[in-house]
């Protein structure tokens, strides 16, 4: 990860409105590949992606995409999550209408917009108007305008929202196609985890504002042998304080708590039981953890929860 | 439905082409709002009533220079009408329709026409603009390189254009039609008044244009628009003329009155007569106080309009 | 006997619910307050200026001396014929007697201006507008009619509950506007007030009920009741003929018309407002009333909700 340069790195980003906090001390750093923005509704994505269009002025900390702290829109593509189209043009035009708001000439934009209409197999379907289209449809074309100028980072805010599962399963399709074999980096705001763990290699968590991980999807999910799932009970709060950094996450089963715990080599499997019963935790389980997506991610928010108590 | 595997795709390809400065966005937003406009059915009905002023005055003024031209005998052929003192004719023509190429043949025509582009934009100016707040396809526009200064300087050029299309252009068909009709020296006398009819255009344009943007930024409806329109060009003009020309108090108050202010700059520009009701003293308002009162008006719409449509941090 | 029971209970529920939240459309209530204070200005500044009587004004037409000046010749005429006793007597009667009726214009003076042409003619309908439309307008445009006609009560009912609702919020506004633009007046305006806020309190039920009724059975309300509002209150209620016999408002200028009529003063000469006498007109207003509250009712409960979801 180190050695290329970061497609986007926030630092210490705050966004204020009045006295709500949306974001909090937001800070993450993420490369080339799909990037999935996953939270709740109301985590604070929205704001997120909004900061890094430079729609929105952090109320400190900064941004810089490719190393560069100016937002640079036409090397972006951004394809919105609410509605935004104009009903009354036809595909193709919007399309193209879209890449002349970017600079490109009249004839280069129509013809950019035909060949990726083509290359998201819309057919015929172009040259009827946008306020007949089905929402898969719709989400096609939107995704159309974000590519038109041919950018280097997609920013798509809830792509799959509304579709049924084949066009949901071909969008992806098509994320993943176009991050695997045309190096474009994809930031995916969902909160569909599905959709992440099916494309995405990073993974941005949020809630309430507050960076939860990032990180690989491996690392997270913890595919790899160093992660464990252990269920304490006894003196729990304490246990978890006490592994610190090491807790992934935890989530409260009532009378025992399940505890994700990442291991490297610096901190070995014993050192990890010695640490928990050395805080009075009883220890009833400890697996490696094989886990999918979701159990990572509620035990993610439920850390916080329990944290925050 | 079977799901595409990734080898029924067309391939993707780079582009990496010359691109236009950002600025030019701005054009290509003007034109489609322009073609959204020709498609609605309000804009040809106030168009073709337009048309049919236009044509009013253009045979108006031919009549009048064919009439002034006829030997001076008294008597011109109308038609298969008989006969019609060339005197009245000319009267009739010059003082009453006043269709005489003077400044206030223009002033009559252009004020008239406004009316016509304030119907207009108070029934097609919502979905010029106010449909893109409403249905979220602002941030189609932010998220793009020219961002709203392109959006606004796009919209605001397709407006314009509405507006000149209807009073500034005919207005300046008119003056060429004495041109040819009478002689090029009429061009020569009158220098200000080919200046004063793009003035005029210019103030109408500057008024309304930017009274469109606050207005449908803040209400986002045609309902709201067609309210506080209806309260700008009829109340406030009925308030006044109960202020002024029934208890008649000080003319001043007349600044209160946007749409008057504008005539009367235009009326400025031409270098028309002001007109006045039988029997009434001058009442016409100063026009740098009608300057004002429009410079007023123009700058509370621009504040309002940037801090509409430039608000940063939105929360959703 | 089951029927009013479900009857009573819907419109109590509508009651409860929408009584003290009033629905108004964006900005629509704005206007409508700007076009208060707007009026108010222009009365309260003529009202310092002294204005709001006779002293400007022209016997007949615009030619000719003023009332002041009229009356200030009849003094001077009775300083100049002071030889001959008789006639210098009636002369400064004659003006004493002008004087006073000077004093005492304001009444009829503010009534023609403000109450029978700006708030009668335009005003009021539009605040009334603001206020009714929305009533069931907006539960046609959120779509949520059908989640309310799926309750257990009838149309009717909610119909009737939702107009009793919003009835005081439009008597309260247009009540309390002419009651504002009095006090801005001063005296002669407090007069008016006593004399003519049961007309305007009439006017305002008989505009809501029209307004509900557009608001009920049309989509695009506002648009209509707009278009109603202008063309067929200010324009033909301003028209000269008998077209003006279609207004509303002229059932309440009739009203207006005889009740100052009694006190002497003629509001406006040929107007056809004395062909009506002030019960004929309150029959005429509250028949309107009526028949729109039954034709709502009436197509309100033959509704087919398409394509609402």
């Amino acid at each position: 990860m180190g050695d290329e340069i970061a497609v986007i790195r926030c630092r210490n980003l705050t966004r204020k409105f009045g006295s709500k906090t949306v974001l909090n001390n937001v800070s993450f750093e993420v490369s080339q590949g799909i990037i999935g923005l996953l939270g709740p509704n109301g985590a604070g994505k929205s704001t997120l992606i909004k900061l890094i269009l430079g729609l929105d002025i952090p109320t400190s900390g900064d941004i810089s995409l490719f190393g560069k702290t100016k937002v640079e829109l036409g090397k972006i593509g951004f394809m919105p999550e609410a509605k935004a189209i104009i009903p009354s043009m036809k595909g193709f035009e919007f399309v193209a209408f879209a890449g002349e708001l970017e600079g490109l000439k009249r004839k280069d934009a129509l013809r950019r917009s035909h060949e990726i209409l083509d290359c998201l197999s819309m057919g015929e379907a172009r040259f009827r108007k946008l306020g007949e289209y089905s929402t898969g449809m719709i989400q096609k074309v939107k995704l159309a305008q974000a590519l038109v100028h041919d950018p280097d980072l997609l920013i798509l805010d809830e792509p799959t929202a509304g579709l049924d599962p084949p066009a949901r399963n071909q969008m992806l399709d098509y994320l993943s196609y176009f991050a695997r074999q045309q190096g474009k980096s994809i930031v995916l705001s969902t909160h569909l985890l599905g959709d992440v763990q099916a494309v995405c290699d990073q993974v941005v968590v949020l809630n309430f504002g507050v960076c939860l991980a990032s990180c690989s999807l491996e690392k997270l999910v913890g595919n790899k042998a160093d992660s464990y799932l252990i269920e304490v009970a006894g003196n729990q709060i304490d246990a978890i304080v006490a592994l610190g950094e090491r807790c992934v996450g935890s989530q409260d089963m009532g009378g025992f708590t399940k505890v994700f715990v990442q291991c490297d080599s610096s901190l070995g499997i014993n050192n990890i039981a010695s640490k928990i019963l050395a805080a009075g935790g009883v220890i009833k389980k400890f697996v490696p953890l094989e886990g999918n997506l979701d159990d990572v991610f509620f035990a993610l928010l439920d850390k916080q929860r329990l944290v925050a108590n | 439905m079977s799901v595409p595997s990734l080898n029924s795709f067309l391939e993707y390809r780079p582009w990496r082409g010359l691109r236009n400065p950002v600025w030019m966005g701005a054009f290509a937003i003007t034109r489609e709002s322009l073609k959204l406009i020709f498609t609605r059915k309000v804009f040809w009905v106030v168009f073709s009533l337009a048309v049919l002023n236009f044509l009013l005055y253009f045979f108006g003024q031919y009549l009048f220079f064919w009439v002034a031209d006829q030997q001076p005998d008294g008597l011109v052929r109308v038609g298969g009408f008989g006969r019609a003192n060339q005197n009245d004719m000319l009267q009739f023509l010059r003082s009453v329709l006043k269709m005489d190429g003077s400044p206030e043949t223009f002033r009559n025509f252009i004020n008239l026409q406004s009316r016509g582009i304030i119907v207009l934009l108070v029934l097609a100016g919502a979905s010029l603009l106010g449909e893109d707040l409403n249905q979220g396809s602002l941030i189609f526009y932010q998220s793009k390189s020219g961002g709203m200064s392109n959006y606004i300087g796009g919209k605001f050029l397709a407006a314009s254009f509405l507006v000149h299309l209807f009073a500034t252009i005919p207005a300046l068909f008119l003056f060429l039609e004495i041109c040819f009709i009478d002689t090029w020296t009429y061009l020569l006398y009158h220098p200000r008044l080919l200046l004063g009819i793009i003035g005029y255009g210019f103030v109408i344009n500057l008024g309304l244009v930017s009274l469109l943007f606050a207005t449908v930024g803040f209400f986002r409806s045609t309902i709201g628009l067609i309210m506080c329109w209806a309260g700008v060009f009829f109340l406030l003009p009925s308030l006044c003329a109960i202020m002024i020309d029934r208890l008649k108090l000080n003319p001043a108050f007349r600044v209160l009155d946007f749409w008057y202010c504008v005539e009367r700059l235009g009326e400025k520009c031409l270098g028309a007569s002001p007109t006045l009701h039988p029997s009434q003293t001058d009442h016409s308002l100063n026009p740098w106080l009608a300057a004002a009162s429009l410079s007023f008006v123009f700058m509370v719409s621009s504040i309002l309009t940037i801090r509409i449509y430039f608000k940063k941090g939105v929360e959703s | 006997m089951e029927f009013l029971k479900s009857f009573i209970q819907g419109v109590k529920s509508q009651l409860a619910v929408h009584l003290f939240r009033a629905r108004v459309g964006h900005g629509l209530f704005w206007v409508s307050v700007g076009f208060l204070m707007l009026v108010a200005g222009v009365v309260v500044s003529v009202n310092l200026k002294n204005q709001w009587n006779y002293k400007t004004l022209k016997p007949r037409g615009q030619v000719g001396l003023n009332f002041k000046n009229s009356i200030e010749m009849i003094e001077a005429g009775s300083l100049v014929l002071g030889h001959n006793a008789g006639v210098s007597a009636v002369c400064s009667a004659v003006a004493s007697a002008g004087s006073g009726l000077l004093v005492q214009s304001g009444f009829p003076v503010f009534t023609k201006n403000v109450v029978f042409s700006v708030l009668l003619g335009f005003l009021l309908p539009l605040w009334c507008l603001t206020f009714a439309v929305e009533g069931l307008g907006a539960e046609r445009e959120g779509k949520t009619l059908f989640w309310l006609f799926s309750k257990p009560v009838p149309r009717s009912s909610i119909y009737i509950g939702k107009f009793l609702a919003v009835l005081p919020w439009v008597l309260i506004w247009s009540l309390g506007g002419f009651f504002v633009l009095a006090v801005c007046a001063g005296d002669c305006g407090l007069f008016a007030f006593k004399l003519f806020w049961q007309p305007i309190a009439l006017a305002s039920v008989t505009y809501a009920s029209v307004f509900f009724f557009m608001g009920a059975c049309f989509p695009r309300a506002s648009l209509i009741a707009l278009a109603y509002a202008f063309v067929v209150e200010t324009l033909l209620g301003s028209m000269p003929g008998s077209l003006k016999q279609l207004s509303v408002a002229f059932y309440a200028r009739c009203i207006m018309f005889q009740k100052s009529a009694e006190l002497g003063v003629v509001l406006e000469q040929g107007g056809g407002y004395g062909d009506f006498s002030e019960t004929m007109a309150i029959c005429f207003m509250m028949g309107i009333a009526l028949l729109f509250l039954v034709a709502g009712i009436f197509f309100f409960g033959k509704i087919e909700l398409r394509g609402q979801r």
